[in-house]
């Protein structure tokens, strides 16, 4: 199938396939829509949120949602959509810092055991089976609790229980490229190992790597909104999501705001990323059938 | 075949050592603050030396490490130095309220997840598909104390059906003890008030529990389904007049299901992991709670207790699952 | 087509065997049950050499072991035992940078091309890689790079606008013309082709047999090509090793082996090569039997399940690669009776 291209019309086939993919997975489009709407949100907060998070107003405290305060006031007065607005910024900071840097330790440890083998395979897979074992969600309490709860802890809690994820899956990935034709050229051309695995053996990973990383920014927020909830993540001033469902509990039932909107904002923001990850996921698919 | 159970069997203590390295590592990296909190702001130094040599916090690292496994192959955990209790007997006591939560969130999982994938698949691109994949994607993106407190709500708070927490009202005296899990236990000494009761209490627990697992089984099925049913056996089946109930249950769920079940592991350590949050925030007096309880009063002992007896358990019902589906698969062969 | 001024040959003395394998071994261990260990031996005992300039064919059917014994013998596997001597010089002791050096002079081109292929990067790129790996052994400027590598797109065959697609953009012929530029960027003197074109369509076949042929005359090239076409061997061979089992079976020159085949293996695979008019020549010597592993093989000749001549001998002593005369070999007990 030879197409007579020149570079402009190599780019032009590859927008032209994107559209058909989107066009025909409309559930992945809303999640990529949800989370740029969002992504804007956060960089946008000052312009958009229509008071200043922190500001305490004791006078308007527990207000419920009326055409001043959309979303309602909490316990201090502080206006609860620009609180749930600013909350943007921190979930996406702490799922972009988490995402980041497990997915990195993640892919060069299993990229360097998958390609490797032996003895250093085995010990990576027996210690992500550890990790694995080990309930997640506890040991990131655990590792939360143990440094004083912060948001900086928090991202290194979540850090550490999502990398052994990462590094199982990409590791698949490098076993079945390290057998691959153009690897084995590539020795015979006389490349070295570290070339074969960077240059050549992970950027053909990308595509598994790119789902699990949007799949794991919804879980990391999640993640993230249960810990501060117990109070072992971001702390008070600070408007994340799961914190301000935790200071809207003990106001059950009556003022149903407080904890109804920060839920919303996760439910939302999550649904988002997972939605988009398996669009990613079902165009991968698309282009090996 | 045999020498890959023995190999799987033989890899347990050897993936436990290093989980029981790893809590030990993490817990001990900051030195003792419970101490602090257990002795209260006011404590002397020599008090807080004092404690410190009674827990053998005060020997090297290694000391303390190779103390620790020797104490945990003896059954000992430590001490809830809160509490001032062991925390294996701590464990015993709240870990069959958490066996049960788990087992009906499993049970809930597969009976409603199941039958919605297969209709969501039987019925394709009908209003039942996008509703159960509608639910497939809510559910997972659910905060799951978000939802417990949507469903107490609704339930507890706005209908009044469902108790707000606990396990057992106080007013209903507790079945006999045969094995910790009252609603068994109900059931085989027939104690109907208690069950009724218990089932009323651990109904919205198990459910959020399950959520997020009912849909990705629903999803899993759903997909599986969809595949078989594409398979030429079956298009021989339905040439044959076969019923389209013999078609999707007896022929192609069969198949079907195999994806599901290799999920089941995942699924498993998802719930024992969640159950933490749920127990806390439905106050089930689970090993969750109890463990997470501790945990905020920085009394470490029971959740590394708590999370090396969950890994322990995970990895056996693991190996379980997986000699299953060997058995299962006739096409796996050794 | 004049030779291009960039390609220089090597240095060495002109009647070197480029390539001496002695009992050369692969072997792979394969693990089942709770303590059986079964062995492949891909490659067995083999032995042979490959004068400057010339082209040995490697034959045999599927799984007979040839391409194992063509990436072991410039140790893309790591042989379990023999020895290799690539112009003088002992290429299982080889290590690091001297190593990297002594691939420059030894390149491979494989069966299916779209897979050689890195798919993320431009076929561009993908030549010029082994000149950015030995950037600093060869010396050359930038340009100098781009210059050799216009060159050689140019005698291969390769468009200029056709450099910069991607392998999945090309056909089937300039993907593999791709991967025939990539051997030569660093003017190699020997290439092993692993059925270079098994898998290209018909039409295309011809031309690129031709392509390599004109470029082994050219360039002064030597060739271990392994095919299993018996057409192909004679279109471009000088001499033939049939391997059957991971051993070499019979070796000489290609007209000689392939018209007066003195194996019985040999005379029953050029038996069963259809002419034109699609008559079997010889029943009487056809196969029979199923296509054999090479996992535990027992005592005795490797071909004695299929032989139609087996004796007692056959299945107590393995035959060796024995001399008939000056340069043919063959490795069978009853080779001078039949």
């Amino acid at each position: 199938m030879m197409q007579p291209t020149s570079v402009r019309r190599r780019r032009g086939e590859r927008t032209r396939y994107a559209v058909y993919a989107v066009r025909h997975s409309p559930l992945s489009l809303i999640g990529f829509l949800i989370v740029l709407t969002l992504a804007f949100v956060a960089i946008l907060a000052p312009w958009i949120a229509p008071y200043d998070p922190y500001k305490l107003s004791i006078g308007d405290r527990l207000q419920p949602p009326s055409w001043q305060h959309l979303a309602g006031t909490d316990i201090v007065g502080r206006d609860l959509l620009s609180r749930v607005i600013y909350g943007t910024r921190i979930s996406f900071l702490v799922g972009i810092a988490v995402v980041t840097v497990s997915i990195s330790v993640g892919v060069v440890l299993a990229a360097m055991a998958g390609f490797y083998g032996g003895a250093l395979d085995m010990v990576l897979m027996r210690i992500t089976d550890a990790f694995l074992a080990i309930p997640g969600f506890a040991l990131a309490m655990v590792a939360a609790a143990v440094f004083k709860p912060s948001l900086f802890n928090m991202i290194w809690a979540i850090t550490l229980v999502s990398w052994p994820w990462n590094a199982r899956i990409i590791r698949a990935e490098v076993l079945r490229l390290r057998n691959a034709d153009f690897v084995l050229v590539q020795k015979a051309l006389g490349a070295g190992s570290m070339r074969m695995i960077f240059l050549h053996i992970i950027p053909n990973c990308m595509g598994p790597i790119l789902v699990q990383a949007s799949l794991q920014l919804g879980l990391t927020i999640l993640a993230s909104a249960g810990l501060s909830f117990l109070g072992l993540g971001v702390q008070p001033p600070l408007p994340d999501w799961g914190l301000m469902v935790a200071e809207g509990r003990t106001y059950l039932p009556g003022r149903w705001w407080l904890v109804t909107f920060p839920g919303l904002a996760i439910f939302l923001l999550v649904t988002g990323f997972l939605l988009a990850g398996d669009g990613i996921r079902d165009l991968l698919e698309r282009e090996v059938s | 075949m045999l020498r890959y159970v023995l190999l799987r069997v033989a890899s347990i203590p050897l993936v436990m050592f290093l989980v029981v390295a790893i809590m030990f590592s993490l817990t001990h990296i900051v030195p003792g603050g419970a101490i602090q909190v257990a002795l209260g702001p006011h404590a002397t130094i020599e008090r807080i030396e004092a404690m410190k040599a009674k827990y053998g916090l005060d020997k090297p690292l290694p000391v303390q490490f190779f103390t620790y496994v020797r104490n945990i192959l003896r059954g000992d955990f430590g001490d809830s130095i809160v509490r001032q209790k062991p925390v294996i007997s701590e464990i015993g006591t709240f870990l069959p309220a958490s066996v049960e939560l788990v087992v009906l969130a499993t049970v809930l999982i597969v009976v409603i997840g199941v039958p919605l994938g297969v209709m969501a698949a039987t019925h394709k691109n009908g209003f039942l598909d996008y509703l159960c994949r509608g639910i497939a994607i809510g559910g997972v993106s659910l905060p799951s104390f978000w939802l417990a407190l949507m469903l107490l709500l609704a339930f507890s708070f706005g209908l009044h059906l469902l108790p707000t927490g606990g396990r057992i009202d106080p007013s209903v005296s507790p079945p006999a003890h045969i094995t910790g899990m009252y609603l068994f236990d109900s059931l085989f000494t027939g104690n109907w008030a208690a069950f009724l009761d218990s089932m009323r209490h651990i109904i919205l627990p198990a459910f959020t529990l399950a959520i997020t697992n009912i849909s990705t089984t629903a999803r899993l099925t759903r997909d599986g389904m969809l595949k078989v049913l594409k398979e030429d056996f079956i298009a021989l089946a339905w040439a044959y007049g076969l019923s389209p109930r013999k078609v999707y249950y007896k022929y192609a769920l069969k198949n079907a299901i195999l994806p599901s079940i290799t999920n089941l592991g995942m699924t498993l350590a998802y719930l024992l992991g969640g159950d933490f949050i749920v127990e806390t925030v439905f106050s089930f007096p689970g090993l969750g709670f109890y463990a997470t309880m501790a945990l905020l009063q920085v009394d470490y002992a029971p959740i590394v207790g708590a999370a090396i007896i969950i890994s322990f358990m995970y990895l056996c019902t693991n190996l379980v699952v997986d000699l299953l589906y060997i058995l299962v698969d006739p096409r796996i062969k050794f | 087509m004049t030779p291009p001024l960039l390609f220089m040959p090597q240095n060495g003395a002109a009647d070197d065997p480029v390539l001496r394998v002695r009992t050369l071994c692969k072997h792979f261990v394969l693990r089942s049950g709770l303590l059986a260990r079964r062995t492949l031996k891909a490659v067995d005992d083999v032995s042979f050499d490959i004068s400057r300039g010339e082209v040995l064919v490697l034959m045999g059917e599927s799984g007979c072991g040839k391409t194992t014994c063509g990436l072991t013998a410039i140790r893309l596997f790591e042989p379990t035992s023999g020895e290799v001597i690539f112009r003088g010089r002992r290429l299982l002791s080889l290590q690091g940078n001297e190593l990297r050096r002594t691939r420059q002079e030894m390149q491979i081109v494989l069966q299916n091309p779209l897979p050689s292929l890195d798919p993320r990067v431009t076929v561009r790129r993908a030549i010029a890689e082994p000149l950015i790996i030995h950037r600093r052994f060869l010396g050359l400027s930038r340009s100098g790079e781009e210059a050799r590598l216009a060159e050689l797109a140019k005698i291969v065959g390769l468009r200029e606008e056709e450099l910069d697609r991607y392998p999945r953009n090309l056909s089937g012929g300039q993907q593999q013309r791709a991967c025939i530029c990539r051997a030569l960027v660093l003017q190699p003197s020997f290439l092993v082709m692993d059925e270079p074109t098994s898998a290209l369509d018909v039409s295309v076949q011809a031309r690129v047999l031709n392509l390599l042929l004109d470029l082994q005359k050219e360039l002064s090239l030597t060739y271990l090509f392994i095919t299993h076409g018996a057409a192909v061997a004679r279109y471009i061979g000088e001499r033939v090793a049939i391997m059957y089992l991971g051993k070499i079976v019979e070796m000489g020159s290609i007209d000689e082996v392939l018209d007066g085949p003195l194996h019985p293996y040999t005379r029953a695979l050029m038996n069963s090569v259809l002419d034109p008019h699609g008559t079997v020549k010889d029943k009487a010597v056809l196969l029979e039997g199923a296509p054999e592993s090479a996992v535990d093989l027992p005592p005795g000749c490797c071909f004695q399940k299929r032989c139609k001549q087996v004796s007692d001998e056959c299945l107590a002593r393995a035959p060796e690669l024995a001399k008939v005369y000056e340069g043919r070999f063959v490795r069978c007990h009853k080779a001078d009776t039949l």
